[in-house]
């Protein structure tokens, strides 16, 4: 499921969990991740994480995290320090790096985002804590130029489309 | 930070909502949204109706969101307090030093900052602009203004929303064109307009 690198630094095993039946404490205390694969409050990982799945952090990771065609979730207490790469990004917690979101990135009201997003469609909602700069390319040619930030979707509901299609 | 009072009641209030008509945000988009890549500096915090306003051209933005950290800044008793200033404001900043902007966004922030962390500012600003980089203010002109900076957003309609979120109120800086441009030194202004209801935008650009 992830790729680890050989040098990483972690004196813990990373352990990615899937959402089980019978979760743990910690998990049961986790949001509903929608399917998604959990890196619980407990793990921290340092190193390269890839994937072909939705992806919630609720621990820590240190590195970069390449979801081409998938989801990441930063969860409230979910802390990433690394370069993403995903195809949709959502932040509830804290991040520190660059956000490279291939369809859409949103960092919500409790969401602290020190770094540069590059995305179609950025969402900001108030009150949200970001310093960095935010590249808002044009798209495609046939949707014209400078696709704009999500006014509209910044709700609840913002990232549905995007959920929609995830393989996780 | 200055004594901070009550605001008190009445339509006239510091602390009352507002959303003004921009004149100085008609004279931006004329000359700066174009068909080219436009590169803004925001200097306060994440606002979602700003980044809509700005999404509509091809735009580079940076947020800084300098408020939270240096609001509370005061010189030290002793050493340079405008050394220590530049060392604040190095760490406040993200955005790299050689990067150039088309507009720099200081709404509110000049009418609440320490007036040397304000110079380092302006000396930051006019390094990271060029000849035809436009500098926007807005601020309250009253001799009360809210004891924390708004909120303030700029509408798709061009439209001003300001937004205090402060009861409270303290003695303002009554920001006049010869105030502004005292506080910000090697910044001219180039327009000033009165949006009514206490406050006032000024359009600046290098000297």
């Amino acid at each position: 499921m992830f790729k680890r690198n050989d040098n990483e630094t972690s004196r813990e095993d990373p352990v990615v969990q899937p959402p089980s039946p019978a979760p743990s404490s910690a998990a049961a205390r986790a949001p509903s991740t929608g399917g998604a694969a959990v890196i619980g409050p407990s793990i921290r990982i340092s190193g390269d994480l890839e994937g072909d799945e939705d992806l919630v952090v609720q621990g820590q990771i240190e590195g970069t995290v390449t979801l081409r065609k998938n989801l990441l979730t930063v969860g409230k207490d979910g802390r990433v320090n690394a370069t993403v790469h995903a195809r949709a990004v959502q932040v509830d917690g804290h991040v520190e790096g660059d956000l490279h979101g291939e369809e859409q990135v949103v960092v919500r009201k409790s969401g602290n985002v020190r770094g540069n997003i590059v995305s179609p469609r950025v969402t900001l909602e108030d009150g949200c804590r970001f310093k960095g700069s935010i590249d808002m390319e044009t798209v495609t040619a046939s949707e014209g130029r400078g696709k704009v930030a999500d006014i509209k979707g910044s709700g609840p509901d913002a990232m549905k489309g995007s959920l929609g299609k995830s393989a996780g | 930070m200055a004594a901070v009072f009550p605001a008190g009641a009445g339509s006239t209030s510091p602390t009352a909502e507002r959303a003004l008509r921009s004149p100085a945000f008609r004279t931006v988009s004329e000359r700066l949204l174009g068909d080219r890549r436009l590169s803004v500096l925001d200097l306060g915090p994440p606002m979602t109706a700003t980044l809509g306003f700005f999404g509509q051209a091809p735009c580079r933005l940076c947020l800084e969101d300098l408020a939270a950290d240096l609001l509370d800044w005061r010189p030290p008793q002793e050493g340079d307090a405008v050394a220590e200033a530049e060392v604040a404001l190095a760490r406040a900043f993200v955005h790299s030093a050689r990067e150039r902007f088309d507009l720099v966004l200081a709404w509110d922030l000049p009418c609440y900052l320490h007036p040397i962390m304000l110079g380092a500012l302006t000396a930051h600003i006019r390094a990271s602009i060029g000849p035809a980089s436009l500098v926007h203010v807005v601020g309250p002109t009253g001799e009360r203004i809210p004891a924390r900076p708004a909120r303030i957003t700029v509408g798709r309609d061009q439209v001003l929303h300001y937004a205090p979120e402060d009861d409270r109120v303290m003695p303002g800086p009554r920001l006049s064109p010869g105030v502004l441009e005292r506080l910000m030194p090697g910044l001219r202004l180039q327009h000033s307009f009165l949006l009514g209801e206490g406050l006032q935008e000024f359009l600046l650009a290098l000297r």
